[in-house]
């Protein structure tokens, strides 16, 4: 389907909400990398330290506008009862709450790195780490919440790609370990336990989760936007 | 004059530059392959119309009912389907003009020689079909016609 042929469609905003969905997961897995690789003091005469800086604050914006992109067309595409509320308020959510309450969760802890990172020369530097070590919990949620609700789990590309996220975050969580300069045996044995408990939790709930079939019932979608979809009628949770 | 401190600062300040600009310009059109490749896929839903729901009411078969790939079995039509779709029945118009046409040969031929009782080669192609399939578009993807095989002459 062309590009341009898109926007005349009325699934439009479906296809921008998961694209942009994708976007957004794998611009925050560059913007944690490079925040690590900035934390570890990782430069060289090509790449200076401020380069990583710079891209890390790039990317981390690019995020941000994907994320709302993710957002505003979740909301205006009215297959799914979702709301601009339900974007920021965790669990609230008539649709799959769960699993779009850890994204509105994500979405809230990224507001507040972002709003503490603008407002850091006030707020004092201590403060502003405290609180961006929340970006490490935003994208563990992120991750899930895609997985939760993402309509391409089960796809291969979708699939390839997640991995590539979790393994690029737990590399970079890994080296940002080994390489601190007094590295203890608690933060060491944090990160592994995190690191391991994260991909032993993916690999047990996948396969009886998002990739086994009846998920959506599952997952919390409202019953009547099921059935009216089994009966083909059309769904009238909005106009959809 | 500057100094070479300066000068790489300033070729680094160019890098960064041109890596942010290359960073946005990867997120758009990656964003904008995603939304294609998501667009081609069977997943996801459509907006069924009205006019389309009362066919498929009619028809008493759900527009396409597939398991998409989040166990989510929704009603869906893809871009890629509708194309299949369509593609398939101008397939189906063209088989039934030929055939048409080669029976109206085949007729007018049996009517000037009589004595020929040739029976018309049935081809691989459907020769004849019910009405159900020149329904409209819009249930051609889930109906099945009837091909009814027709052997010519006399």
């Amino acid at each position: 389907m062309p590009i341009g042929a898109i926007g005349s469609s009325s699934t439009a905003f479906w296809y921008l909400t998961r694209a942009s969905g994708v976007v957004s997961l794998l611009l925050l897995t560059l913007v944690v990398a490079l925040g690590v690789a900035d934390v570890a003091r990782v430069s060289s005469p090509y790449w200076p330290r401020f380069l990583t800086d710079g891209v890390h604050r790039r990317a981390s914006m690019l995020a941000l506008v994907f994320l709302a992109i993710h957002i505003v067309t979740s909301v205006l595409d009215t297959y799914a009862p979702i709301s601009l509320l339900d974007a920021f308020i965790p669990f609230h959510s008539a649709y799959r709450p769960l699993w779009l309450g850890l994204g509105a969760a994500a979405f809230d802890l990224l507001l507040a790195v972002l709003v503490t990172s603008l407002l850091r020369s006030r707020i004092g530097a201590r403060n502003w780490r405290l609180i961006h070590w929340m970006a490490y919990a935003c994208w563990p949620l992120a991750v899930i919440h895609g997985l939760g609700t993402g309509s391409d789990v089960r796809r291969g590309w979708m699939l390839a790609l997640d991995v590539i996220c979790v393994a690029v975050v737990l590399g970079a969580v890994w080296a940002r370990v080994r390489m601190a300069e007094y590295p203890t045996t608690a933060a060491r044995a944090t990160a592994a336990g995190l690191s391991a408990a994260f991909v032993l939790g993916l690999a047990i709930w996948l396969p009886g989760g998002p990739l086994a079939a009846g998920w959506a019932g599952r997952a919390g979608t409202p019953v009547k936007l099921i059935s009216s979809l089994h009966s083909g009628s059309p769904a009238r949770t909005g106009s959809r | 004059m500057r100094t070479r401190a300066q000068q790489s600062r300033d070729a680094a300040l160019r890098r960064l530059t041109q890596v942010n600009r290359s960073l946005t310009l990867v997120a758009v059109v990656g964003a904008g392959v995603i939304t294609d490749v998501v667009a081609n896929t069977a997943s996801g839903h459509t907006r069924t119309s009205t006019t389309e729901a009362s066919n498929t009411a009619a028809t008493n078969k759900p527009e396409l009912l597939v398991s998409g790939p989040s166990g989510t079995t929704t009603a869906h039509q893809s871009a890629a389907a509708r194309r299949r779709a369509v593609a398939a029945a101008r397939r189906r118009a063209a088989a039934r003009r030929k055939t048409d046409a080669a029976a109206n040969t085949a007729a007018s031929d049996s009517s000037q020689s009589s004595s020929s009782n040739q029976s018309l080669q049935s081809s691989s192609t459907p020769s004849t079909v019910t009405p159900s399939q020149s329904s409209s578009s819009s249930s051609s993807a889930s109906s099945t016609p009837t091909v009814v095989a027709v052997s010519g002459g006399s």
